[in-house]
């Protein structure tokens, strides 16, 4: 690195020390990181508890529901419970915003339950203070007051006549005086940053340690993009403009629409262009597809047929095992229809949010946070489809068992009964978490779009600074 | 008053005026249809499952109708859809729905979270709100829902402040820093009226544009506000005290007698503190001191009663069944043998169900006295109110489905246990549910201490700004 380059950032630094102003805002920025990697820790770490509790609660109510038709034991079921993330602590992403658990019956593919914002009242629409909220919108506004004057100012006060006088070009200026700021910024966001990677790797479990480890690396890289991205922006901006008083302003309004309007325009788009049906009639049409009118009369003749049998008391299984098995085979295949249209809507309409991305580096940014920390909508499809799979597999278990055992007779056989040791033969739902491949994956083509806008934002400051209008 | 003419004039010919009122006008009616699609969608549902509702009562009235006058016979062995165990799980289960207010389109607010739709039959109180099939709130986008909806109340909270305070913070500091400021005083009474006359002046077309626009916006969505004058009223009073507050604000900063770029640099960081920075810190707060009650652990704990109703077995049943008004001991029959469960889940439930309900509604009432801390959450508070999207109205709707679901508990239960039959006359004695609107003055009740705070911190701040602009005009 040129020595020139190292200086104008030293010098930057050092103005920065010494800017009262500055200090003031670093102190509250920092306050700010720390308090919401505070209170994230103590989301996921509560989140963790309760959900964990609540899982070995739910198991052992079901190993003691004591003697019962396993039908009966089918429609008891049994909740799954979405383990917390360790990087909730820096990003939610759509946690709160989702059901915590989703109950597994029979019959049933159940959406999830107990949004944690439905309680959480008017105050989180206002945005939830964590790490990500902070550096994704709390920080550009840090760098827009820091650094809105960077050029113009030095333009009115004639220090960018006398620097340019000594042989430096502008274009070097510009380039220093963003290290100068970038390194500042950095060095601030090293102790939240720390504080946030400790909370995860205490929250993470012994053996993800290292994912959450590279999971943080990704995110560091992704919010230094952003980070740096702003920086240029705004040195660009001042740059251009002769007077710090239209550059605040222009960049206060750019601000605005990249970090609030942009949002809450891909909110808007996403819904009319890719809309989610309404849950009643969605419900409806599942709750009329499921039904199987003349289904006693085909699977007579079907498990007769198979069997080769005349009666159903010469067939060598249950009946009831039969139509139960048969009921959730047909109910099975209109759920995976139904819900991966479902799916489809709601990954759209995350990928219209992706689009709006060419109007603000904030979209990015924000879907890349989320999938990296694990809390995103990809995470939330597969512990659905996950806790699918297991659901059929646990009602299949249950039916298996009335197959086998229940009376050999057209009626339901009421008497038959399953009991502890039936119960305790259940495995009990358990849900892998994906690894940070699948995160990267998923966030590839955030990060290649917040590079494009990080691209952007040097050669705009870079083009900004050539035409660099010192008087 | 003269002055106040002449700014007014002078305001509406500025360069940057009619572009921020334009600006202000386009956006308001924009949200107002962002919010109409909101409360659209809602009505639409709300509509959907009533009119099922309908359809179901109406088939299920005729056919108990047709069996009481002997019209139809029911063939042997079919049991008689008039068992009352069988009716008040099946079909006697009714929808209990909570459609949108009429000004609803003002503010999408809570209604994208809370549930608006409430399944009531004589299940337990811990399965009050999970009755209906499927989904038991609205399918949303966890993404949209993270960020919001773009609606008339997010224009007012967020940027109609934007605009106040781009019109008022060069309202003194303008004419100081272009040096024409002993000249303009020359020809007025003084700075302090001046930046009064050129603050009101300012105020008046915002908050009339925005009123207007409002009006015209809730027009074009099918709501006429001559129909809703209290509710409108409310609205325009909460947005005058509100963008009042800004203005006094910008009269304040220009008291301190800097350059316009640093009142800017000010008023900046106020709104950044107020309405970005202050409800998110107070939101986590709140998290931390009063944390909301978990509905796993209420769902886990209801389970925990209705296994250990059930292991109790025949034994309780027989207890239940000895209890005065209970003296059928018929207690084989599998549905009566539910419903049992089900009453003594609900009196052991109550317990657990009362406590978690008042813990959260003690939650709202903390988190609606924080709120007065912060003007954005205000204005935010009181639109969702005014708009019915708030959680005042959604406690209304679970109060009066909880009273209808009472109800219904005592028509059917003794006939359960009783082993008797619905008739037409007990369907009769059950209407459909509808729920009743509280009265604007008592919503006014709610929102007008919010709207005084917001007037009292405006008037501190002209005051106070107006006090030190006196000093600075007799030293100009």
């Amino acid at each position: 690195m040129p020595v020139i380059l190292r200086v104008i950032a030293a010098r930057e630094g050092e103005s920065l020390r010494r800017d009262g102003r500055a200090r003031v805002l670093g102190w509250v920025f920092l306050i700010l990181t720390l308090a919401s990697a505070f209170a994230g820790g103590r989301y996921a770490l509560r989140l963790g508890q309760e959900r964990s509790a609540a899982w070995a609660d739910n198991r052992r109510q079901f190993l003691e529901q004591g003697i019962k038709n396993p039908h009966s034991a089918a429609h008891y079921g049994v909740y799954a419970f979405k383990p917390a993330q360790a990087l909730a602590v820096f990003d939610r992403g759509i946690e709160p915003w989702v059901g915590a658990t989703v109950w597994l019956e029979a019959h049933k593919q159940n959406d999830f339950k107990y949004r944690p914002a439905m309680d959480a009242g008017v105050m989180q629409r206002f945005g939830e203070l964590s790490p990500a909220f902070i550096l994704q919108v709390i920080a550009p506004l840090l760098i827009i007051f820091l650094s809105y004057a960077s050029f113009s100012g030095e333009r009115e006060s004639r220090v960018l006549k006398l620097a340019l006088s000594q042989g430096v070009s502008p274009e070097i200026l510009a380039w220093g005086k963003w290290m100068g700021f970038l390194r500042a910024l950095l060095v601030w966001t090293i102790l939240p940053w720390t504080a946030a990677i400790a909370a995860s790797l205490f929250l993470a479990e012994p053996g993800t340690r290292m994912d959450v480890l590279l999971r943080l690396g990704w995110l560091s890289l992704a919010y230094a993009f952003y980070i740096a991205f702003w920086i240029a922006v705004v040195l660009g901006v001042s740059a251009r403009m002769t007077k710090p008083r239209n550059t605040l302003l222009a960049l206060l309004g750019i601000w605005l629409a990249a970090c609030v309007l942009v949002p809450r325009f891909a909110v808007a788009l996403s819904k009319a262009v890719s809309p989610t049906p309404l849950a009643a009639e969605f419900s409806d049409q599942i709750s009329k597809e499921t039904q199987r009118p003349d289904s006693m009369k085909l699977d007579k003749a079907n498990a007769l047929r198979l069997y080769g049998a005349k009666t159903i008391e010469e067939l060598p299984v249950s009946f009831s095992g039969i139509r139960l098995i048969e009921g959730e085979r047909h109910g099975d295949q209109i759920f995976d229809r139904r819900f991966s249209e479902l799916f489809g809507i709601l990954e759209r309409q995350r990928d219209l949010h992706l689009v709006t991305g060419l109007a603000s580096p904030l979209q990015p940014l924000r879907l890349a946070s989320m999938a990296l920390a694990g809390t995103d909508l990809s995470v939330h499809r597969d512990f659905a489809f996950k806790a699918e799979q297991y659901r059929r597999a646990f009602i299949r278990r249950l039916n298996d068992d009335v197959l086998r055992n229940a009376k050999r007779q057209e009626k339901w056989d009421s008497d038959y009964r399953g009991g502890p040791d039936l119960w305790a033969s259940m495995p009990a739902f358990e849900y892998p978490s994906f690894g940070v491949d699948h995160a990267i994956g998923q966030a590839w083509r955030s990060l290649a779009m917040l590079s494009a806008w990080l691209m952007a934002g040097l050669w705009f400051m870079r083009n900004s600074a050539r035409r660099l209008n010192v008087d | 008053m003269r002055l106040f003419r002449i700014e007014l004039k002078r305001t509406w010919r500025e360069a940057a005026t009619i572009p921020a009122l334009a600006a202000a006008a386009v956006l308001l009616i924009v949200g107002v249809f962002g919010g109409q699609t909101a409360s659209e969608r809602l009505d639409k549902q709300g509509r959907f499952l009533m009119a099922k509702d309908a359809e179901k009562f109406a088939n299920t009235r005729a056919r108990f109708e047709s069996l009481e006058t002997g019209r139809e016979k029911l063939p042997p062995g079919e049991d008689d859809p008039r068992t009352t165990s069988v009716f008040s799980l099946y079909s006697g289960s009714r929808q209990a729905v909570l459609p949108p207010a009429p000004l609803a389109p003002l503010s999408i607010g809570q209604s994208d979270l809370l549930n608006g739709v409430a399944r009531l039959n004589l299940l337990n109180r811990a399965q009050f709100w999970e009755g209906r099939n499927y989904f038991s709130q609205d399918i949303e986008n966890p993404l949209n829902l993270q960020v919001g909806g773009f609606d008339a109340a997010f224009v007012m909270v967020y940027l109609l402040p934007l605009l106040a305070l781009a019109l008022g913070f060069g309202i003194v500091a303008g004419d100081r820093d272009r040096g024409i400021l002993p000249l303009v005083l020359s020809q007025t009474t003084g700075l302090a009226h001046l930046a009064l006359s050129r603050a009101a002046a300012r105020l008046l077309l915002l908050w009339g544009v925005s009123a207007s626009s409002l009006g015209i916006g809730l027009f074009l969505a099918g709501v006429s506000v001559a129909k809703f004058p209290g509710e409108f009223g409310l609205t325009l009073f909460l947005l005058l005290a509100y963008l009042a507050f800004w203005m006094s604000l910008s009269i304040w900063v220009n008291g301190l007698g800097r350059s316009a770029v640093y009142n800017a640099t000010v008023l900046a960081g106020a709104w950044l503190t107020l309405v970005l920075v202050l409800p998110s810190v107070m939101g986590t707060l709140l998290g931390i001191l009063a944390p909301p009650p978990s509905r796993v652990n209420l769902a886990v704990a209801a389970r925990d009663v209705g296994n250990r109703i059930n292991a109790g077995g025949d034994k309780v049943l027989e207890r239940f069944y000895l209890e005065p008004g209970h003296d059928i001991p018929d207690f084989k029959q599998f549905f009566n043998k539910y419903f049992a469960v089900q009453k003594l889940t609900d009196r052991e439930l109550n317990t657990l169900v009362d406590a978690h309900e008042s813990e959260l509604r003690r939650r709202q009432t903390l988190q609606l006295r924080m709120a007065f801390l912060s003007p954005a959450l205000v204005l935010q508070e009181g639109l969702n109110d005014i708009a019915g999207t708030g959680i005042a109205r959604h406690n209304r709707f679970e109060d009066q489905a909880l009273v209808y679901q009472a109800r219904m508990k005592e028509l059917l239960e003794p006939k359960i246990f009783k082993q008797e039959l619905v008739t037409v006359s007990d369907l009769d004695a059950l209407p459909a549910f509808e729920f009743r609107e509280e009265s604007v003055l008592s919503m006014g009740r709610r929102i007008l201490p919010g709207a005084a705070l917001l007037s009292i911190l405006a008037l501190g701040f002209a005051l106070g700004g107006m006090r030190r602009l006196k000093v600075m005009g007799l030293e100009a």
